[in-house]
């Protein structure tokens, strides 16, 4: 998992995370969020799901939530997060915008 | 029906315990113990589950047990399975360097960390647990020290035999298997490095 902090580039996989925890989610939902969302086309596995979980939480740009009474961890995104996807959301608008210049649509 | 048992040892070749793994698995029968040596089964329908195998050497105990309640919240099974190469080969060889407080009694930990043998019901997708070309880059990665110091060692220990030809050249076919373990996972390290670098 290597993003790009200053260019403001995310993988395909932090970008699809983030968004999946603009609503708390476990893992299993975040995994079936992100195939049905791509209709299958990005399925992760849990191993890498999970190494992508952790670098997230160290870069405190999503956080666990919920009461540790749930067995099931689950995880939100902070604002620190949603700040870094709402630069990510520009950054792929003004790309998209100068493609469509270019190769027209 | 009563379980069946069976005796595999699969050092640290995980590839193999895994296609074995899932060759039971499509004759109908089902993991529910692993022990050193031992694996217990009982029968289920053909195929109603498919396996992998990680390797969390590089993770804590805590860490381990982390992600073994992570893969439990996503719905598979876990086990939890020593990579067991200390025991017979050269059990007692390292054992008597590492009482004349040689460095080889570090190998003790490497040898002792677990596999995670990983259980999910077969839907009929395919199941991997690593997918992205950076996440299989550094999982592949994990195996290059462990493998090649498994190399170094069974090399020395060859060399410590040398009294005896026979045992010194087992030794050394043993090193040899696992310096070319040790380049498999080298070339899928870097082609998966390759790919992820196209990627990104």
């Amino acid at each position: 998992m290597r993003d790009n902090v200053k260019g403001g580039a995310l993988t395909e996989v932090t970008f699809f995370i983030l968004l999946a925890l603009y609503t708390p989610k476990h893992g299993y939902a975040i995994m079936q969020f992100i195939e049905e969302t791509t209709s299958g086309r990005l399925s992760l596995g849990a191993g890498t799901l999970y190494g992508a979980i952790n670098s997230l939480l160290e870069k405190e740009w999503i956080e666990p939530c919920g009461d540790a009474d749930g067995r099931k961890k689950e995880y939100v995104i902070t604002s620190k997060g949603k700040e870094v996807a709402e630069t990510e959301l520009k950054r792929l608008k003004d790309l998209t915008e100068i493609a469509s210049g270019i190769i027209g649509g | 029906m009563s379980n069946i048992k069976k005796v595999r040892y699969y050092a640290g070749f995980i590839d193999a315990q895994r296609n074995w793994l899932n060759k039971m698995a499509s004759k109908g029968y089902r993991l529910v113990k692993c022990g050193r040596l031992i694996y217990e089964f009982e029968t289920c329908e053909p195929s109603e589950y498919i396996y992998q195998i990680d390797y969390i050497g590089d993770k804590s105990k805590a860490e381990g047990k982390d992600y073994a309640a992570f893969l439990e919240d996503m719905g598979y099974k876990v086990f939890f399975k020593n990579v067991n190469l200390d025991f017979d080969i050269g059990n007692l060889y390292w054992r008597k360097l590492a009482d004349k407080g040689s460095k080889l009694a570090d190998y003790q930990t490497v040898m002792e960390r677990a596999l995670l043998i990983v259980e999910k019901k077969n839907d009929g997708t395919p199941f991997e647990l690593h997918t992205t070309n950076t996440d299989k880059a550094n999982y592949y990665g994990k195996f290059l020290i462990p493998y090649f110091l498994l190399f170094l060692l069974f090399t020395v220990v060859g060399a410590l035999s040398l009294a005896d030809i026979k045992m010194m050249l087992m030794w050394y076919a043993v090193a040899l298997v696992f310096l070319a373990g040790f380049f498999v996972y080298l070339i899928r390290y870097f082609r998966d490095r390759k790919r992820s670098g196209i990627e990104e």
